[in-house]
């Protein structure tokens, strides 16, 4: 079986290479598939392939035409077009046709709907599932045949351009889903609510500029609706022949009745009144309000002084249910200027919080309970002083008071929020430092700042936060913290050498003045020598600590930047820089141990060469066997340290070493950091270690490190590091214990 | 319904026109309508799968598009439509055509769609006696014939090179 399998496999490969037509024999299935994919023209083109190809094309089950543009061929052109489409659509096998999609707009006027009539007439005989048509403003006002509006297999219908939408008495799609007008133009708004009301199960339905003369009402029931887009309703409409309907006057409202709707979007002017009290499954909105025209926006405020503005208030709180919100800054402005006639007589006791001090507080907004994400943008010219409590204040000096409750929605359910065009002044602190404390569930903060220097308190405010969040911060605001620490790193670094300096005199007092007593031959016991021990070794375990909290500030700043390098790539430079902080910290801690080598190297000479006239001069003398020990505990918690830094150094290296991998250009900074006077110099090129140290394979060797750069012009980023640092720890723990 | 939770870890061996057999987990082998109307019919899942049709390397592609798309959850499509572009980008006709076969034979719709994709793609604004050499496919036609099959469609033909 699989033999002959295989040597039917072996001459169908044969034949490949005579170059077979396997096109040709595909499957029919696959063929209509192929074709149906192509623009429709080219389908039928493919009958010119070949007499096998003849009548391929006619089982294809989905048509899209274009008509762009007669191009100056004249009218014989569209002609050809119009007979083109007819034949298709007669031409067509099966009765099942899964989409119909054509696009006349580059027709002349000269066009007849009645063609569109019954291409349309032809495609739901043929039992369309979707079918999309988009033509010029035609003039004729019944150019979309009844049958289609009770059309049982339709499940997407998307009608387009500036045409007049005649709905018969009756709908009837029993399966559509989707509906896409665009500018369409009802004879009234009962017109569009029959049309809607006619699909049970429409789950998305989007209304794109359309309207119609004496459109009051815009009603939309629709129980399963999920998403809903309303777009410029009314004032864009235009008649056939590109006569603006006069809405100027035509006040409208809209309506919906959709239990199930959980996306909607809408965009344009605001409307006189907003029926929404079925919107409570809403998870995401996004609003657009758009001002009026001047005199429009007079004439309301003339007419409607105590109305307008409530309508907004009453959609946000038709959908205070949502988790998302977007409200665009063009809208607030647009609230804000609705605001003004509320304004003239505010209720003292109808005062809601605003679900946050975004909006304006003398609107009667809700509380939005399960606001999860909220951006908070204004326009460039409006600033954040709109968020000013009282609107009578001066605008550049106003100051921003918490409400006096917490909103629900901070405590309970935000967890992002982004922040846009934050400006660092002294109020916007004030509102992002009420929003880090109070929101107790944030996961995401974004900042984008407009200036380039970030206030300090700004910076205090996101260190006393304790959210474990992301940071977007202004860029030029990580070398000041980077700075800072590293200016901590350098006193840490002075008091640490003061104390071993002290240290030092300390053991060599305290050595000359056992050479002196035991050249005089007094050794008698003394208690104030024993004192002195135990306190070097507190000195020691001082220095220890203060080893331990540069190694710690060390480690923040590295984490500090790691957190943002791993979310934005390009901060890669800084972290190049802090690698390097890291990196000379790890070889200043390497200097001390050195040098404390050297000393002990130095001390137990000395001890060693006073020990031993000790011992000539009376073995039995007790007390200096107490003060051995004593320098004896000294060395051990020398060790200790030198260990506990060796492992820090280590641990660093290791971790730098992994990032340092990511860094490939660390070493152009526009940062000019100081240069440590403690910094020590190295190998022949006597400088500080700007770069990354390698151990000198010598072991004799007095340099212990040489800079890679000097070792090899061609720095490869690939060299093991850590297995370095290792190599070091291990060479420096031997040497520690062959001093001992 | 139970058991097919249960059988999640299952693995099956498909074996191809070539004697290869392939291990796979059996939420793969379930994106191919074929073997999942198979596998429901009876639980022979212990047995080697033939598929007479599809040679070893067809196969091989064909189970690595299956895993990616098993493996995926939905909330990941964007990165899925971009295996999918990459999928099969740089392939041979001869390949493509194997692997649109093997498809429609194991009715995987998604990599039917996109194969086909890609021949139409290949037809798509193309002058016809490219076409014809990209596929040898041989004109049969008459002279007259021809001229009659671009009459009755002028439109079809207008603007091709």
């Amino acid at each position: 079986m699989g033999s002959t399998s295989k040597s039917c496999k072996l001459s169908e490969e044969v034949k490949l290479n005579e170059e077979e037509d396997r096109i040709s024999n595909l499957p029919e299935n696959i063929m209509v598939c192929i074709l149906s994919l192509l623009p429709t023209k080219h389908a039928v083109a493919t009958s010119i392939l070949s007499t096998k190809w003849k009548r391929m094309w006619t089982s294809i089950t989905n048509l899209d035409i274009e008509f762009l543009d007669s191009k100056g061929r004249g009218s014989r052109y569209e002609k050809s077009f119009v007979k083109f489409v007819h034949h298709v659509l007669l031409s067509l096998d099966g009765s099942n046709l899964g989409g119909f999609r054509i696009s006349c707009k580059g027709v002349s006027l000269n066009f007849k709907a009645s063609h569109v009539k019954s291409w349309v007439t032809t495609a739901v005989s043929c039992n369309v599932r979707q079918l999309g048509i988009y033509i010029p403003p035609l003039l004729a006002s019944r150019w979309l045949p009844d049958d289609l509006f009770t059309c049982e297999t339709l499940v997407v219908l998307k009608l387009g351009y500036c045409f007049f939408l005649p709905v018969p008495s009756l709908v009837r799609l029993q399966n559509l889903k989707t509906l896409l007008l665009h500018s369409a133009v009802f004879r009234d708004g009962d017109s569009a609510y029959r049309l809607i009301s006619g699909c049970p199960v429409l789950e998305d339905l989007s209304l794109i500029k359309c309207g119609g003369r004496g459109f009051r009402l815009l009603k939309i029931s629709a129980p399963l609706l999920k998403r809903l887009v309303i777009s410029y309703p009314l004032p864009e409409c235009y008649r056939p022949h590109d006569v603006l309907y006069d809405v100027s006057s035509d006040e409208y409202k809209i309506e919906l009745i959709t239990p199930s709707l959980v996306s909607f979007q809408y965009s344009g002017l605001v409307a006189e009144g907003y029926g929404s009290d079925m919107l409570s499954s809403l998870v995401k909105a996004r609003l657009h309000f758009e001002l009026c025209g001047e005199d429009t926006l007079m004439t309301s405020k003339t007419q409607d002084a105590d109305t307008v503005g409530t309508p907004i208030t009453k959609l946000l709180q038709g959908i205070s249910n949502v988790h998302t919100l977007h409200i665009s800054g063009n809208s607030i402005e647009t609230l804000e200027l609705y605001s003004y006639d509320i304004m003239e007589e505010p209720d003292e006791d109808d005062f809601e919080l605003c679900f946050e001090f975004e909006m304006h507080q003398f609107l009667k907004l809700p509380t939005f309970r399960n606001l999860t994400r909220l951006k908070l943008g204004v326009n460039s010219h409006v600033r954040w002083g709109l968020l000013h409590y009282d609107r009578y204040s001066d605008p550049d000096n106003w100051d921003w008071h918490p409400p006096e409750n917490v909103p629900a929605c901070l405590l309970f359910s935000l967890e992002i929020l982004d922040i846009r065009k934050f400006q660092g002044q002294r109020r916007e602190l004030k509102i992002v430092k009420y929003l880090l404390s109070n929101a107790k569930l944030l996961k995401t903060l974004s900042v984008h700042c407009e200036k380039r220097k970030m206030k300090r308190e700004m910076l205090e405010v996101f260190r006393s936060s304790s959210y474990a969040g992301i940071w977007i911060m202004n860029l030029e605001s990580l070398p000041n913290i980077l700075q800072r620490k590293y200016a901590l790193l350098r006193d840490l670094d002075k008091s640490l050498q003061e104390v071993q300096r002290q240290n030092e005199q300390r053991c060599e007092q305290e050595i000359e003045e056992m050479k002196r007593e035991i050249k005089s031959g007094n050794l008698a016991p003394d208690a104030s020598k024993l004192r002195f021990s135990d306190e070097a070794v507190d000195e020691q375990k001082h220095a220890i600590r203060i080893a331990d909290e540069k190694v710690a500030l060390a480690s923040q700043a590295y984490e500090l930047v790691q957190a943002i390098s791993l979310h934005l790539p390009f901060y890669i430079e800084i972290s190049t820089l802090v690698i390097q902080m890291v990196d000379s910290h790890i070889q200043q801690l390497d200097q001390y141990l050195k040098k404390y080598d050297e000393d002990l190297r130095r001390d137990r000479e000395s001890v060693a060469t006073t020990g031993s006239s000790v011992q000539n001069v009376d073995s039995n003398n007790k007390p200096t066997k107490g003060s051995e020990s004593g320098r004896g505990g000294r060395i051990i918690e020398e060790h200790a340290f030198k260990d506990e830094a060796l492992n820090a150094g280590t641990r660093l290296g290791a971790t730098t070493a992994a990032t340092s991998a990511a860094a490939t250009n660390p070493t152009s900074m526009d940062l000019d950091l100081p240069v440590d006077p403690n910094e020590p110099t190295y190998c022949f090129c006597n400088q500080v270690s700007y770069g990354e140290m390698v151990a000198c394979d010598n072991p004799d060797h007095e340099a212990f490190f040489l800079l890679l750069q000097c070792l090899a012009k061609s720095k490869s980023t690939s060299m093991p590091i850590p297995c370095l640092r290792q190599n070091l720890a291990e060479n420096m723990a031997k040497a520690a214990s062959q001093t001992c | 319904m139970a058991s097919s939770i249960e059988n999640n870890n299952e693995k099956l061996t498909l074996k191809s026109s070539d004697g290869e057999e392939f291990l796979v987990e059996k939420h793969v082998a379930l994106q191919s309508t074929l073997l999942q109307n198979m596998l429901d019919s009876d639980c022979s899942s212990a047995d080697v799968i033939p598929l007479p049709k599809i040679d070893a390397r067809t196969l091989a592609l064909v189970l690595g598009y299956c895993k990616k798309h098993a493996d995926a959850s939905s909330s990941k499509q964007g990165e899925l439509n971009s295996f999918d572009s990459e999928f099969l980008k740089d392939m041979d006709m001869g390949a493509l055509f194997n692997l649109v076969l093997a498809a429609n034979f194991m009715e995987i719709k998604g990599l039917l769609d996109i194969a086909a994709q890609k021949i139409a793609d290949t037809i798509k604004d193309k002058p016809h006696q490219e076409v014809r050499e990209i596929f040898h496919v041989e004109n049969d036609y008459t002279p007259e014939e021809e001229a009659a099959v671009r009459e009755e469609n002028r439109w079809a033909f207008e603007g091709f090179p």
